[in-house]
C-alpha cells in the first residue's frame, strides 16, 4: 500500500503580520510550521504504516523552507519526501498549485492507493487544493474527515456537515482530508529526527513541470483597522449586568 | 453586463440563512448596477425555497428537480451545478461557504476548468468584481480577482455580507436539464449513513447570529448549562475554545478558533476565554465582542467592545435572568 500526503508551510499561528514598502506581506522572520491540519493527515498515514504495513510518501510545494515541514514528516515517519521546489508562497491560486502536485502525482507516484491532506490550510483558509486533484485525478474524494478505517478495497470515513455528521466509503484509490479529533499526532523523537536527515528529499524544479495559469490574482493586500479598546467595567455581585443591559440595548440586540 | 449565478443551498426544504444573504445582497446590487443575477436551485422538492428566493428579490431562476437531490452526494450535486452552470455561462459562479459550498467548489472548478476563491468576506464592484478574503487568520486581508480570461467561482462566508433589504419579486423558473448521471453517479462515493448532530432549536454556529462561547474559566462542563440558558434567551449557538474542547467539555465541532470554526457574527460573547491568538482567529470578524473574564489583563479585552472583569459563573445567571425580565416586559 502506498500512501501520498499532501503537507504545506504555513506561518506559525502565533506570527505577527505585517507589510513591507511594497505592500506585501513580510516573512522574512517569520517561523515556518507543518500546516497543523497537514499533522493529522500524517500521524493517520503513520498509523495505517504501522498497522498493516504501506509506504508513507510527503509531498510538498513552495519555497526552500518547505524541507523543514518534509523533515518533520520524514521525522513523524514518512519514508521519503518530494519537493517541488517554487517560489509560489502560501497565498497561491489553489487551481494552480493542484495543477502541479496532481502533475507530479500522475507521473511517479500514479500507484497511490490513498492521498491524505490536512482539510485547510490555516494560512489561506481555502481548503480548495484536494477538490481540484480529486477532480484532476479523478478519484473520490471525502473531505473533512474525523475518523477513518481501512476494508479491502474502500475506506470508511465519518465526515462532518454542517450540523451533520456522515459515514462514507469510498473506492480505493482516494483522496482524504481529515480534521482535528482524528487523532492526536506525535511529536518526533530526538532518534526519529535524526534518522529522517538521512532519509530521501526528491526534488522537482517548478519549472521542470508543465506551465499553468493562475486563475485568481491579489491585487494588495492590507491589515485589517483596529476596532479600539471598548468598554470595561468591574464587575461587584452583579452590579455589571445593568450596564451590559445598556449596551445590548443601545446597540438594539435586545 | 455581469453575469452572477448563486447555488442557492437548501437543507430540509428550506433556503439556508448563508443563501438568503447571498441572494439579498446581489439582487440589492443589481438594482444599481448592470448585474443580471439568477439563482440555481437544486433539490428533491423546490417549491419552498423558490418562493423564498423570490422573496430575496431574485427573480430568474434555474431549477433541478429530481430524487436522486434528496441526500447530498458532492458527485452528484457537483455534477448538476455544473450542467446549471454550462448552460448559463456565469461570469461569477457564488455559494455559500459552508460544509456542503467549501466541498462542492473546488469539485464544479475541476469540471469546468473554472478557478475558485473561498471564504470572502466582502466585494467590489468596479469593470469586474473583486473580492476580500481573510488570510492569517484575519490578521490580514487579500483583495482577490479572478485572471480576466474565464469564469470564477466564489464561496461567501455566512455572515459576512451587510445585511440588506430586497424587494421581493416573483420568481421565472426555468427548468434545468438534469445531467445524465448513468455510469459515474457515484464515482467510488457511498454514503452509508446520515447522522443528525443539531437539534432544531439552535442555530448553526458558522451561521449564528449571536453566540455564547465558554472557555476553560468556565470550569467543568456541567457550568455550561449557564451559557445554554443564556444562548437560548437571545436565540444564540453555543461555542467553545480549545481548552474547553480538549478538556472534553464540549464536543469538537462546537469549537472557534485556528483549529475550529470560523464565525462572524452579530454579537460573541466570551466567557472564560483568555483570547489565544488562535482563539481570535476564529472569531475576530465578529461585529460585536462582549468578555467575562476574571482576569483583567486578559487579551480578549483587547478586541472587546464591552468587558466585564468577573466571575462569569455568577454573572451569566444574573444577565440570563434580567433578559429573560427585559423579555416579558417587552412582550
Ligand atoms: C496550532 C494551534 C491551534 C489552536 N487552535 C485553537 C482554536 O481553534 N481555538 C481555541 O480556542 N484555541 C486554539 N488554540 C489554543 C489557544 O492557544 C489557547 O490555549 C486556548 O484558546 C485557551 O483556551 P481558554 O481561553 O478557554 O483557556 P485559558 O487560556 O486557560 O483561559 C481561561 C480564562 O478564563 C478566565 N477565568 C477563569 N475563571 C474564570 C471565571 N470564574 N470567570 C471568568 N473568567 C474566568 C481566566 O482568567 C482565563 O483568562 C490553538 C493553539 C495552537 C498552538
Amino acid at each position: 500500500m502506498k500512501i501520498l500526503v499532501l503537507v504545506k508551510q504555513t506561518f506559525d499561528t502565533e506570527a505577527r503580520i505585517t507589510l513591507d514598502e511594497k505592500g506585501q506581506i513580510c516573512d522574512k522572520d517569520v517561523n515556518r510550521i507543518t500546516n497543523p491540519y497537514d499533522e493529522f493527515a500524517l500521524e493517520e498515514a503513520v498509523r495505517i504504516k504501522e498497522k498493516n504495513g504501506a509506504e508513507v510518501v510527503a509531498i510538498t510545494l513552495g519555497t526552500e523552507e518547505g524541507e523543514k515541514v518534509l523533515r518533520n514528516a520524514l521525522a513523524m515517519g514518512a519514508d521519503r519526501a518530494i519537493h517541488i521546489t517554487s517560489n509560489l508562497d502560501g497565498l497561491a491560486d489553489s487551481r494552480k498549485i493542484a495543477h502541479y502536485l496532481s502533475q507530479v502525482i500522475k507521473g511517479e507516484e500514479a500507484d497511490f492507493d490513498l492521498i491524505l491532506a490536512g482539510w485547510v490550510a490555516v494560512d489561506n483558509n481555502a481548503a480548495l487544493v484536494p477538490g481540484f486533484i480529486s477532480e484532476f485525478l479523478q478519484v473520490p474524494l471525502a473531505n473533512v474527515v474525523t475518523k477513518l478505517q481501512l476494508q479491502d478495497e474502500m475506506v470508511e470515513c465519518e465526515r462532518e456537515g454542517d450540523g451533520v455528521s456522515e459515514i462514507i466509503s469510498l473506492k480505493l484509490p482516494a483522496l482524504v482530508t481529515v480534521q482535528k479529533g482524528i487523532n492526536e499526532p506525535r511529536y518526533p523523537t530526538m532518534k526519529n529526527i535524526m534518522a529522517a536527515k538521512k532519509k530521501p528529499i526528491k526534488i522537482i524544479n517548478i519549472k521542470e513541470l508543465q506551465e499553468t495559469e493562475p486563475y485568481t490574482l491579489v491585487k494588495k493586500f492590507y491589515l485589517p483597522v483596529s476596532k479600539g479598546a471598548g468598554k470595561i467595567v468591574v464587575d461587584e455581585g452583579g452590579n455589571s449586568v445593568g450596564e451590559l443591559m445598556a449596551f445590548f440595548t443601545e446597540k438594539r440586540f435586545i | 453586463m455581469i453575469n452572477i449565478m448563486i447555488y442557492a443551498e437548501q437543507t430540509n426544504y428550506k433556503l439556508r440563512k448563508a443563501s438568503r444573504e447571498i441572494l439579498g445582497y446581489f439582487s440589492v446590487l443589481a438594482q444599481e448596477q448592470p448585474l443580471q443575477v439568477t439563482a440555481l436551485v437544486v433539490g428533491a422538492e423546490c417549491n419552498e425555497v423558490i418562493k423564498e428566493i423570490g422573496r430575496c428579490g431574485v427573480r430568474d431562476i434555474l431549477v433541478m428537480e429530481g430524487q436522486e437531490y434528496q441526500t447530498y452526494h458532492p458527485n452528484i450535486l457537483a455534477q448538476a451545478v455544473v450542467q446549471g452552470a454550462s448552460d448559463l455561462r456565469p461570469d461569477y459562479l457564488v455559494l455559500a461557504n459552508t460544509a456542503v459550498g467549501k466541498d462542492i467548489a473546488p469539485r464544479v472548478g475541476g469540471k469546468l476548468g473554472w478557478g475558485c476563491v473561498s471564504d470572502v468576506i466582502d466585494l467590489e464592484l468596479t469593470d469586474n468584481l473583486t473580492f476580500v478574503k481573510p488570510i492569517y487568520a484575519g490578521k490580514a486581508l487579500a483583495q482577490i480577482a479572478g485572471n480576466g480570461q474565464k469564469p470564477l467561482i466564489v464561496t461567501v462566508r455566512p455572515n459576512a455580507l451587510k445585511a440588506v433589504d430586497p424587494s421581493p419579486v416573483e420568481p421565472v423558473v426555468s427548468k434545468g436539464v438534469t445531467p445524465d448521471l448513468t455510469g459515474n453517479e457515484h464515482l467510488g462515493y457511498i454514503l452509508k449513513e446520515v447522522v443528525a448532530k443539531v437539534t432544531g432549536k439552535t442555530p448553526p454556529l458558522t451561521e449564528a447570529d449571536i453566540i455564547v462561547s465558554g472557555g476553560r474559566g468556565m470550569k467543568g462542563p456541567e457550568n455550561f448549562v449557564l451559557l445554554e440558558e443564556l444562548a437560548e434567551v437571545l436565540g444564540a449557538a453555543v461555542g467553545a475554545s480549545r481548552a474547553a474542547v480538549d478538556a472534553g467539555w464540549r464536543e469538537h465541532q462546537y469549537q472557534v478558533g485556528q483549529t475550529g470554526k470560523t464565525v462572524s457574527p452579530s454579537l460573541y460573547i466570551a466567557c472564560g476565554i483568555s483570547g489565544a491568538i488562535q482563539h481570535l482567529a476564529g472569531m475576530s470578524s465578529a461585529r460585536t465582542v462582549v468578555a467575562i473574564n476574571k482576569d483583567p489583563n486578559a487579551p480578549i479585552f483587547k478586541i472587546a467592545d464591552f468587558g466585564i472583569v468577573g466571575d462569569a459563573l455568577k454573572i451569566l445567571p444574573i444577565l440570563t435572568a434580567e433578559l429573560k425580565k427585559h423579555l416579558k416586559q417587552t412582550q
